[in-house]
């Protein structure tokens, strides 16, 4: 936040600065401002403030115009700050004896030239207090705004829209020799040098030599990177920074302004990291990540209740199922409905708006049938597995969750009434939580299920993968406890409290469409001291990975699968690798 | 005692072998004055009902009660609009008040109903037809590269429909057998149709084989035509050679036409084809456009003789020498054998399935199923051979089936009496 006091003006007496919006309110100490250095005479245009992202901290700002007037700089933490709705108008008053009328001011963003008009130093104090020393040393350093030579030395030959990013490819005058990031105009969203994807472009040097513009030797001035999509409509900088980062440079602005091509966009990307599978997690989030990823923003969803009402005399297990792609299995739903007993509830979530009426009328039009309460919630987006459990976690009313995957048939309910007893009686006896996974079968008999272990596989380049011991045998050949422990269960089928579910922020998001989440859920709440089991029982089906296919294609879903997979290593590996960890999946048969 | 018998369809706005059952049964039990009330229910069209109601009768006959469900599910048969079946199940049971429920096949209205029926403490006994069950391929069992199947599993099933996945045959088999948990009875008109369905996981003491009660019109006509002998066939006419039912692809007529086509000039010389029935839904398809070429091709042979009425089924039968059935389906019990023998004539018929089972091979001749060559040379054999038809047991058969639909109708109320004698709460229905 930038004040601008008029010169003359006293703020000795002035304790501090109150800002509210609704019902939102915070106060900045007098103590806590900055003062910045003279502004060009105090009659430049006005110059509002700010949200140094890269900082931890950020600052609503204020503008105020007036002549000769001297200017501090007030630092929110990002905390309260994020209070605020940047698109609504605050209403700013200062704590002073005799205070005046508050005034209603529009927040607006920091630019470039702001940082080059003085605001540098200050806010690098203000980044430095709060520990980004990288940040503070970029913006503190001498700032200047030059524009791009465009096409002499600088060509953006795509920038293209997919997932959650923009893909930006061309190249620029001698960038392999230098420090260059790439920031947008509001310095909200910053590309490192390091997520800068070089690459030789003997055109472009030829080019560069008759211009007389090389700097070095070296033919790298290529470059591609992503950034993210809220950057379309903004302007885009490439900041250079002095090897001795005494200097910096934004050349620009270069308006951003990109179409969705998919296709375009993996080929860019494919061209330049190179295949994703050769790829380590930090260099998938720089390069792949933003092409696979969807939205990941605030999630809400519309409710519908069907069928009888929550039972209030007693504890109900809600039963999750997300539906994406393919209604068919609304025919599981009814086979439950039939199966299960008034100790549940069932949580359906769809995300998918093609067929949203079939399982809407599924309901609707079968509402005097339904056994079980049966709460449907439509997203108002589609926000992935991940997304999908969590909010209908949030909007279930049982204290037991079952996850469950739409593909997964029930035709004897009885270990899902066990496991649900089981929980809530360790929550009773205050025993460590747990988590239950199940055997699940195949439509053939076969095991699809009994428990998750992570042998390396060289078909993903030597990670970490998530296998199904037994898997595709008959299950009468397991001869193992009806109770076995396991590092990880599926979540195709999985029983937890709401409370463990709640506390460990249910699925993390990182991990796209369905994959690994669930075997990282289970290695978190084992972290938070959970037990984990399977119970093997059976009666219950898994016709695995049916309703998947819808999700893209198969090029695409591998590579999502891959970056999960590296995204999950980076976190467990050395904790999936220590010796005493080494998970016995069953007891070998005895042969007399 | 009262019953209701359910029905896909009414034999008058369709005719096809399982209405003709479910509505001879219906006849049968109208005429019995043991039971208090008799009601068929046909699912129709709703253009066949005439007004927006989602009930009417049927030429208004009171106890004829046509009815328009809503869709069903194509490979689960489970409605798609429950509320509105329950509504209208509820409302004949309410009015009809059923002791029992025979019902003579789910397509049109969805597996719901064993339930519904169940639920309201009815007595629920339910007719397979065929292998719907089991089969996503018209129930036939018959793959769709056209080879016999002997068994289903959804990995096969998944063979024949590649984009139906074999888990999703699995559901569709899974919510089949709950549904059949809600049936009292099975009723198997043959007894290699119960194998089919016990192999497939239905317990073997919950299906009795009690074949279908025939027309009682047919029957009337058979009693006044039983003292008649054979037809003798003389050396100097056209041998005649009938086939009875529906032309598409699963009854064989291509079969039939194709062994038609294959034959030498002197035999086709000394016989005639003639094809009862109609090709009401493959006109337009590969089939229907095969069977017009046949039908070119064995001009000299092969008559179509159009559709035909139930009563008259029995005199143009007799005015046949042979009736020959080419299924190339497994079928269960056609109620054209059923006919035949009333008829007192001896049939041709492929050799498996239901056909092979109620076939008397001393008089019948068997061929094997789908084999155009294998025909031909049943009818070579026919005209050029020494062919003997012994006429007592071909009339000993008339007798017989007249006797056996007494039975056949006694095991039904056998059946009935002895369900209805379970002890049933009856639920109290809303409204």
């Amino acid at each position: 936040m930038v004040l601008r006091v008029p010169a003359g003006a006293a703020v000795d007496g002035v304790s501090g600065i109150r800002l509210a919006q609704g019902r939102a309110a915070i106060a900045v100490p007098r103590g806590q401002w900055i003062e910045l250095g003279a502004a060009d005479g105090g009659m430049e245009r006005p110059k509002p403030v700010f949200r140094p992202k890269r900082g931890k901290r950020m600052a609503a700002p204020v503008e105020a115009e007036a002549p000769k007037a001297r200017r501090f700089l007030a630092g929110l933490p990002r905390p309260l700050a994020s209070r605020f709705d940047l698109g609504q108008t605050v209403e700013v008053s200062l704590d002073a004896p005799r205070a005046g009328k508050a005034v209603a001011l529009h927040m607006v963003s920091i630019s470039p030239d702001d940082l080059a008009d003085g605001l540098g130093a200050a806010l690098a104090q203000v980044l430095r207090a709060s520990g980004d020393e990288g940040g503070a040393g970029l913006i503190g350093a001498r700032v200047a705004v030059r524009p791009l030579d465009i096409p002499r030395l600088c060509w953006i030959e795509h920038l293209v829209l997919s997932g959650t990013g923009i893909v930006a490819n061309g190249w620029l005058a001698n960038i392999g020799g230098q420090t260059v990031h790439a920031a947008s105009a509001n310095l909200e969203t910053w590309v490192s040098n390091d997520a800068i994807q070089r690459t030789a472009r003997p055109d472009v040097h030829a080019h560069l030599r008759g211009e007389n513009a090389l700097t070095s030797a070296s033919d790298e001035h290529g470059f591609t990177f992503v950034i993210p999509a809220a950057v379309e409509g903004q302007d885009l900088y490439f900041v250079e920074v002095s090897p001795d980062r005494a200097q910096v440079t934004f050349h620009g602005p270069l308006a951003v302004s990109a179409k969705r091509d998919d296709a375009l966009a993996m080929s860019i990307i494919r061209g330049a990291f190179g295949d994703i599978r050769s790829l380590k997690a930090e260099e998938v989030d720089r390069s792949y990540r933003h092409l696979l990823s969807t939205e990941k923003g605030e999630m809400s969803a519309q409710v519908f209740d069907f069928g009888p009402k929550l039972p209030q005399d007693r504890p109900v297990s809600s039963v999750i199922i997300p539906f994406y792609g393919d209604a068919f299995f609304m025919n599981c739903v009814h086979y439950l409905q039939r199966v299960l007993d008034d100790g549940f509830e069932l949580v359906l979530v769809v995300d998918d708006p093609r067929i949203w009426a079939e399982v809407y009328n599924g309901l609707a039009l079968r509402s005097t049938g339904l056994r079980v309460p049966t709460r449907l919630l439509r997203n108002l987006a589609n926000y992935g597995y991940g997304g999908a459990n969590n909010i209908a976690a949030s909007l279930s009313r049982g204290d037991v969750l079952f996850l469950m995957n739409s593909d997964i048939l029930v035709k004897d309910p009885a270990g899902l009434v066990k496991a649900a007893e089981e929980i809530r009686d360790r929550k009773r006896a205050g025993g460590r939580e747990l988590v239950v996974g199940f055997s699940l079968l195949y439509e053939d008999n076969t095991i699809q299920h009994l428990g998750m272990t992570f042998p390396r596989s060289s078909a993903m380049g030597n990670l970490l993968v998530a296998d199904h011991p037994m898997k595709g045998l008959p299950f009468d050949l397991y001869e193992g406890d009806p109770i076995r422990p396991a590092q990880a269960v599926t979540a195709a089928l999985m029983a937890l409290s709401k409370n463990l579910f709640t506390e460990l922020g249910g699925f993390d998001l990182r991990y796209e469409r369905g994959d690994f989440e669930d075997a990282d859920l289970c290695l978190r709440a084992r972290q938070r001291g959970a037990e984990i089991q399977v119970h093997v029982h059976p009666g219950l089906y898994h016709l695995e990975r049916q309703s998947i296919p819808s999700m893209g294609d198969a090029d695409v879903r591998s590579m999502v699968t891959y970056m999960n997979c590296a995204e999950f290593n980076r976190r467990w590996e050395a904790e999936l690798t220590k010796p005493k960890r080494v998970f016995k999946v069953s007891t070998p048969r005895q042969t007399a | 005692m009262r019953v209701m018998v359910l029905s896909h369809g009414h034999p008058d706005l369709g005719a096809g072998g399982a209405e003709r059952a479910a509505y001879s049964l219906f006849q049968a039990l109208k005429a019995d004055p043991k039971v208090e009330k008799a009601v068929f229910v046909a699912r129709a069209e709703h253009d066949a009902i005439g007004h927006s109601a989602f009930f009417g009768s049927f030429r208004s006959r009171l106890d004829e009660i046509l009815a328009a469900p809503p869709p069903v599910d194509g490979l689960t048969f489970q409605s798609q609009n429950y509320d509105l079946l329950k509504q209208l199940i509820h409302e004949l049971i309410r009015h009809a008040r059923p002791d029992v429920v025979h019902i003579h096949h789910f397509i049109y209205w969805g597996l719901d109903i064993f339930e519904l029926f169940k639920e309201a403490g009815v007595r629920v006994v339910f007719t397979f037809h065929e292998y719907a069950a089991i089969c996503a391929h018209f129930g036939q069992m018959i793959k769709t590269n056209g080879r016999l199947c002997y068994a289903a599993s959804p990995a096969e099933c998944s063979g024949c429909f590649p984009s139906i996945s074999a888990g999703k045959f699995f559901v569709r088999e899974s919510i089949l057998k709950l549904f059949f948990d809600n049936v009292d009875m099975f009723v198997s008109p043959s007894a290699f149709l119960k194998e089919r369905y016990v192999a497939w996981g239905v317990p073997a003491e919950r299906i009795e084989v009690i074949e279908n009660i025939m027309d009682q019109d047919v029957l009337g006509r058979s009693r006044t035509l039983a003292d008649r002998k054979p037809l003798r066939v003389e050396s100097n006419r056209r041998l005649t050679i009938s086939y009875f039912g529906q032309i598409n692809p699963y009854k064989g007529v291509d079969v039939l036409l194709e062994a038609c086509a294959s034959l030498p000039k002197r035999v086709r010389k000394r016989i005639e084809v003639r094809i009862h029935g109609e090709n009401k839904h493959f006109r337009d398809s590969e089939f229907g456009r095969k069977v017009d070429r046949l039908l070119e091709e064995t001009r000299d042979v092969v008559r179509m003789m159009g559709a035909y009425r139930n009563q008259e089924v029995l005199s143009l039968m007799r005015g046949s020498d042979w009736i020959v059935i080419p299924s190339i389906w497994w079928e269960n019990s056609p109620i054209v054998i059923q006919e035949a023998r009333m008829a007192g004539r001896p049939m041709i018929y492929a050799d498996i399935g239901g056909m092979s089972e109620k076939a008397d091979t001393r008089v019948d001749l068997p061929f094997s199923a789908g084999s155009p060559g294998a025909l031909a040379d049943v009818i070579g054999y026919l005209v050029e051979g020494d062919m003997y038809v012994d006429s007592e047991i071909l009339q000993a058969h008339v007798q017989a089936r007249l006797n056996l639909d007494s039975e056949n109708y006694s095991h039904h109320i056998t059946l009935y009496l002895r369900e209805t004698s379970k002890f049933t709460e009856r639920r109290q229905l809303a409204g």
